[in-house]
C-alpha cells in the first residue's frame, strides 16, 4: 500500500501542471448556469480519453472540485442555482448578498469547499479500502432514510408557519413522482406532454422559483439599483478574506459537514445534492436557538454546511470507483468511463495492479483543493462586483441566463417555459408568504426518495418491516430521531431552566 | 384587502386543484397499489393541509411575514408603472419561449435583452445597443461554438 502510494505521489508529481487548469477551467465552466460537474465532465470527456491515463483521470477529478465551487458563484451573486446541489448556497447565499455581504459569503463557500475536498481526500488516502467496504452495507432501505434526513427539512426552513411548509412539501413530492414510475414505468401526472415523461425539469424548477421569482418581486418593488451600496467597493478582497476567516469560527460545522459530504458521496446512488441537504438539515437541527430563524435568510452556518459537504462528496464518491469500481456519483461515472477506455483494472484490483494511477488520482485531490482556495479566491474578486452593477442593466442578462441554464439540462425549449411557470409560482409563493425551499426540497429529493421507497419495499416483498429491522437502518432511524427530538428537548429544558430561574 | 385574501387563497386553491388531478388521474388509470397509495397518501395530505390553510386565511389567522425577508408582504405597495414592467417582462419571456424555434436564439435574445432594458427605464443608447450585443457575443462564441450548446438557430441556422 506504502509503495502504490508513494508511487501515487510520484506520477503525480510529474503531471501536476494538469491540476490548476482543471480546477480553473471547472469554476468557470461550472459557474454557467445549467452546467453541473457531470455535464461538463462529459463534454469534455473526448479530451479526456486522448490524454494519458493518469492525466485525464487527475484533469477529471480536478474539473470536478473546480465545478463544484463553481457552481456556487452564480447561486450566491445571481440567486440562479448551477445546479440543484447548489440550491442551499443560493438560498442562504443570495440574502447575504442582497444584504451587501456578497464578497463575504463567496469567501465562506470557496474554504467550506476547500475544507471538504481536504476532509474527502484524506479519508479516501487513508481509509479507502474500509470505507469501500462500508458502502455496501447501504441498501435502499437505508438510502431511503438517509434522504428522509433531507425532507425532514421541510418543517425546519418553513419560515411561513408549519402547516403552510408541510403543504407545499408534500406538494413538491408529488410534483416529483411526475414522469416515468421508477419501478412499474408508468406514466403519471404528464398532463399528456411528452416533455414530462422524464419528469420535471429540477433545474427549470430551481431557476424559476429562487432566480426569477425574485427578479419579479424587485421589479415589483422597483428596485433596480445596485444591490450593494459603491462604498462596500472597498471590502472586495477584505471580504472574501473575512468571509474565510468567518468559516473557520464554525469549526464545528465543518468538521460535521465534512463527514456527512464523504459518508454520503461513498454510498453510490445518493450524490452531492443529498450531501448538501443532509448536510444542511445537520446545521440546521444542532444551530443554537438564537441562530435557527436566520435559516432560508443568509445563515452562515447554513451556507458552510452545505459547501462543505458538496465538496467532500467529491472525495467520497471517489472512494467506491476505486476500492469496488462502482461510481458514487454521475461525476465519478465519467471517471469510470476513462478508467475502461483505458483499460485500467476497474474493480477491488485497481490499488494493486494500477496502484500508481490510483493513489496519483487520490493526491491529487490535495493540489486541488490548494488551488480551489487560491484560484476561487481570485476569481471571487470578479464575480463578487457583479453585485455592483444596476439591477435594472442586469435584470435581463440574468433573465436569458437562466433561460439557456434551464434549456440546457434536457435541451428542451419547453424547459423554459416550465421556468418561466415556475419562476411564477415562486413570485406567488413569496409575495403570500409560502416557503419556496419546502417546494423546492420536495422537488429535488422527492424522485430518488420514491425511487428507493419503492425498491426497498420491493426488497420487503411488499413489506415496510425491512426499514426497521435491519441493523443499520435501525441505527439510521435512532440519529434522525436524535437530530430531530433532541434540539426540541434541549430547547424545551433552557426554557424551563430559565423559567425556574425568573421565578 | 378582498385581493390580499383571494391572493392568499391561490396557493391553497393550486395545491387543491393540482392534488385532485393526480388522485383523478390514478384513479382512472391503471397503476399499480404501491404507486398509487404513495400518490393517494401525498395528494390526500397536501388537499387537507391546503384546506386548513383557506379556512385560516377566511378567519384572518395569517402568519407574519418573516422579519429579515428583504422584499417582505408588508412593504410598500407596488406601483401599476412596477406591475407594468413585471408583466410585460413576463410576456416578453414567454414571447421568446414561443418563437425561438422560428426566430432562433441570436435574434429572439437579443430582441428580448433590448426590450427589457427599454422596460427597465435603461435610456442611454450606447447602454441599449452594448448590452444585448456583448452578452450575445459571449453566448454564442462560449456556450454555442466553444462548448456545442445546441440553442436553436432558428432562421439562421447554417449561417451562424
Amino acid at each position: 500500500m506504502f509503495d502504490a502510494a508513494f508511487a501515487g505521489l510520484d506520477v503525480l508529481t510529474s503531471i501536476v501542471w494538469v491540476v490548476p487548469i482543471g480546477v480553473l477551467a471547472g469554476i468557470i465552466v461550472g459557474a454557467m448556469p445549467g452546467l453541473n460537474a457531470s455535464g461538463m465532465l462529459a463534454i469534455l470527456l473526448p479530451v479526456m480519453v486522448l490524454l494519458p491515463p493518469e492525466v485525464g483521470l487527475v484533469l477529471a477529478v480536478s474539473l470536478y472540485a473546480g465545478g463544484e465551487v463553481g457552481n456556487s458563484y452564480p447561486a450566491v451573486m445571481l440567486n440562479i442555482p448551477g445546479d440543484a446541489s447548489s440550491a442551499v448556497a443560493a438560498i442562504e447565499g443570495y440574502p447575504m448578498t442582497a444584504r451587501g455581504e456578497g464578497a463575504k459569503a463567496l469567501g465562506m463557500c470557496i474554504l467550506g469547499s476547500t475544507f471538504g475536498a481536504l476532509f474527502g481526500g484524506l479519508c479516501s488516502l487513508v481509509a479507502a479500502p474500509l470505507l469501500g467496504a462500508v458502502a455496501l452495507y447501504f441498501s435502499y432501505v437505508e438510502i431511503c432514510i438517509i434522504i428522509l434526513f433531507g425532507i425532514v427539512a421541510i418543517a425546519q426552513v418553513s419560515s411561513g408557519g408549519l402547516l403552510r411548509g408541510l403543504m407545499v412539501g408534500l406538494c413538491g413530492l408529488l410534483i416529483a413522482t411526475t414522469g416515468t414510475d421508477p419501478i412499474w414505468g408508468t406514466f403519471r401526472g404528464t398532463f399528456g406532454s411528452i416533455y414530462l415523461l422524464d419528469g420535471i425539469p429540477v433545474l427549470s424548477a430551481l431557476i424559476g422559483l429562487l432566480g426569477i421569482s425574485e427578479l419579479l418581486r424587485m421589479v415589483e418593488a422597483g428596485q433596480l439599483g445596485a444591490k450593494t451600496s459603491m462604498e462596500a467597493q472597498a471590502v472586495g478582497l477584505r471580504g472574501v478574506l473575512s468571509g474565510m476567516r468567518d468559516a473557520l469560527r464554525y469549526p464545528v460545522d465543518l468538521v460535521r459537514a465534512s463527514i456527512t459530504g464523504t459518508l454520503v458521496g461513498i454510498i453510490p446512488g445518493t450524490g452531492g445534492t443529498v450531501a448538501t441537504f443532509l448536510s444542511y438539515q445537520q446545521a440546521q437541527a444542532w444551530a443554537p436557538a438564537d441562530e435557527k430563524k436566520d435559516f432560508g435568510n443568509g445563515s452562515k452556518r447554513g451556507l458552510i454546511a452545505a459547501d462543505t459537504a458538496n465538496n467532500a462528496c467529491v472525495g467520497g464518491s471517489i472512494v467506491p470507483l476505486l476500492t469496488l469500481g462502482i461510481p458514487g456519483s454521475s461525476s465519478a461515472a465519467v471517471l469510470l468511463v476513462v478508467m475502461a477506455y483505458h483499460g485500467l483494472e476497474i474493480g477491488p484490483r485497481l490499488m494493486s495492479v494500477n496502484g500508481g494511477i490510483a493513489y496519483a488520482v487520490i493526491w491529487s485531490q490535495f493540489i486541488a483543493a490548494s488551488f480551489v482556495l487560491v484560484l476561487g479566491g481570485l476569481l471571487a474578486l470578479f464575480a463578487y462586483r457583479l453585485a455592483y452593477i444596476p439591477v435594472r442593466t442586469f435584470l435581463p442578462i440574468i433573465f436569458v441566463a437562466g433561460l439557456i441554464g434551464s434549456f440546457s439540462q434536457n435541451q428542451y425549449i419547453f424547459d423554459m417555459g416550465m421556468m418561466l411557470f415556475f419562476g411564477g409560482v415562486g413570485y406567488l409563493m413569496k409575495k403570500y408568504n409560502y416557503p419556496v425551499v419546502a417546494l423546492l426540497l420536495g422537488i429535488i429529493l422527492g424522485s430518488t426518495f420514491e425511487a428507493n421507497f419503492m425498491r426497498g419495499l420491493k426488497l420487503g416483498f411488499g413489506s415496510p418491516e425491512l426499514f426497521f429491522t435491519r441493523p443499520l437502518a435501525q441505527l439510521l432511524w435512532a440519529i434522525l430521531a436524535i437530530t430531530v427530538v433532541t434540539p426540541v428537548l434541549l430547547r424545551y429544558l433552557r426554557g424551563r431552566r430559565r423559567a425556574t430561574q425568573a421565578n | 384587502m378582498a385581493t390580499g385574501v383571494a391572493g392568499r387563497l391561490l396557493i391553497p386553491v393550486l395545491v387543491i386543484c393540482y392534488c385532485g388531478y393526480m388522485i383523478f388521474e390514478q384513479m382512472m388509470g391503471s397503476y399499480r397499489t404501491e404507486t398509487r397509495s404513495y400518490t393517494f397518501f401525498l395528494a390526500g395530505a397536501a388537499i387537507v393541509l391546503a384546506g386548513v390553510a383557506i379556512v385560516r386565511s377566511l378567519m384572518g389567522k395569517e402568519p407574519r411575514s418573516s422579519d429579515d425577508d428583504d422584499i417582505g408582504e408588508d412593504s410598500a405597495p407596488a406601483t401599476w408603472a412596477q406591475y407594468r414592467s413585471m408583466i410585460l417582462l413576463l410576456v416578453g419571456a414567454a414571447a421568446v419561449v414561443l418563437t425561438i424555434e422560428v426566430m432562433g436564439y441570436l435574434v429572439a435574445f437579443t430582441a428580448f435583452i433590448f426590450f427589457a432594458l427599454l422596460v427597465l427605464g435603461v435610456r442611454s443608447r450606447k447602454q441599449l445597443v452594448l448590452i444585448p450585443f456583448v452578452t450575445m457575443s459571449v453566448i454564442h462564441l462560449l456556450l454555442v461554438k466553444s462548448l456545442s450548446l445546441p440553442l436553436p438557430a432558428g432562421f439562421l441556422r447554417g449561417i451562424i
